[in-house]
């Protein structure tokens, strides 16, 4: 039964992600991304990490690619005028993908015990209890650190994104210069 | 019961057709797009191990990879519309100023 669901996440995952690359609309590719995320977060639950595949819908679907998506259509950029890559260079980064998983699999594959064909019978439980008892234990200082980092880039990206003179704005009756 | 296997070989595909989207696509926000492409990768393999050898620290490190992710959007998109305002194009063929 996990099996089927695997291969139902996965096979929604790469095409997604495939979609990704391939749509000439980048609204259509963050739509892609979307779905990418969903199956991500699925396979997320089916490795009983519950709290990680409802913190990846909320924070990167919810959050990363709407954020993608508002500045896609502020940029208001035309899909067509951008150049198109050859039907070449496609065909060589599929054969690149296949010949980069025929040479990496075998290696990666003898490298860890898989021996035990089916993960761990009884795992520990991804929820929020046991997550919260190790990020608040063990790992407080990097929280809060992640907090602070968050903070900084939150300064930096509004710093960097503030327009230095409003040449690209619409006018306005009465909008003050400031 | 999916073994550890079948999910590295899920990893690491999604790993390569992000790697494939960052070399292959010339849209700055295709390009970004891909990368969360290969952070999801990235973060479907930890979890994987977590769950290989019962520790939750593998766990919590996606944690902390999401919380840089995101981070790292906010900051690239602000250059993105920067890069937008100055050239007025995201075409990585515009960006070429410092050759020649």
């Amino acid at each position: 039964m996990e099996i089927v669901l695997f291969y139902i996440l996965a096979a929604l995952t790469l095409v997604s992600a495939v979609a990704v690359l391939y749509c000439r609309n980048p609204i259509y590719s963050a739509l892609s991304l979307v779905a990418c995320m969903f199956g991500v977060a699925g396979h997320f639950a089916l490795l009983d990490a519950h709290f990680l595949a409802v913190i990846q819908v909320v924070v990167y679907a919810g959050a990363i690619i709407v954020l993608v998506l508002f500045v896609t259509m502020l940029l208001n950029v035309n899909a067509d005028l951008i150049n198109r890559t050859s039907k070449f260079l496609w065909l060589a980064g599929g054969a690149f993908f296949l010949l980069l998983m025929a040479t990496l699999l075998p290696w990666v594959l003898t490298q860890f015990d898989t021996s035990e064909k089916v993960l761990a019978m009884n795992p520990v439980q991804g929820t929020v209890q046991n997550l919260g008892q190790i990020l608040f234990g063990d790992y407080v200082l990097t929280f809060e650190i992640a907090g602070v980092l968050i903070l900084a880039a939150m300064v930096g990206a509004i710093i960097v994104a503030e327009e230095k003179d409003h040449k690209d704005l619409p006018k306005q009756q009465g909008a003050d210069n400031a | 019961m999916p073994s550890l296997e079948h999910y590295i070989v899920l990893g690491l595909s999604l790993f390569v057709i992000g790697m494939l989207g960052v070399c292959l696509r010339r849209n700055l926000i295709i390009i970004f797009m891909s990368v969360e492409l290969m952070l999801n990768a990235a973060n479907l393999l930890l979890v994987a191990f977590a769950r290989h050898h019962n520790n939750l620290d593998g766990q919590i490190m996606v944690f902390f990879v999401m919380v840089i992710a995101a981070a790292e959007a906010a900051v690239g998109l602000a250059l993105v519309i920067n890069i937008f305002r100055h050239f007025k194009s995201i075409n990585t063929e515009s960006l070429k100023e410092l050759r020649g």
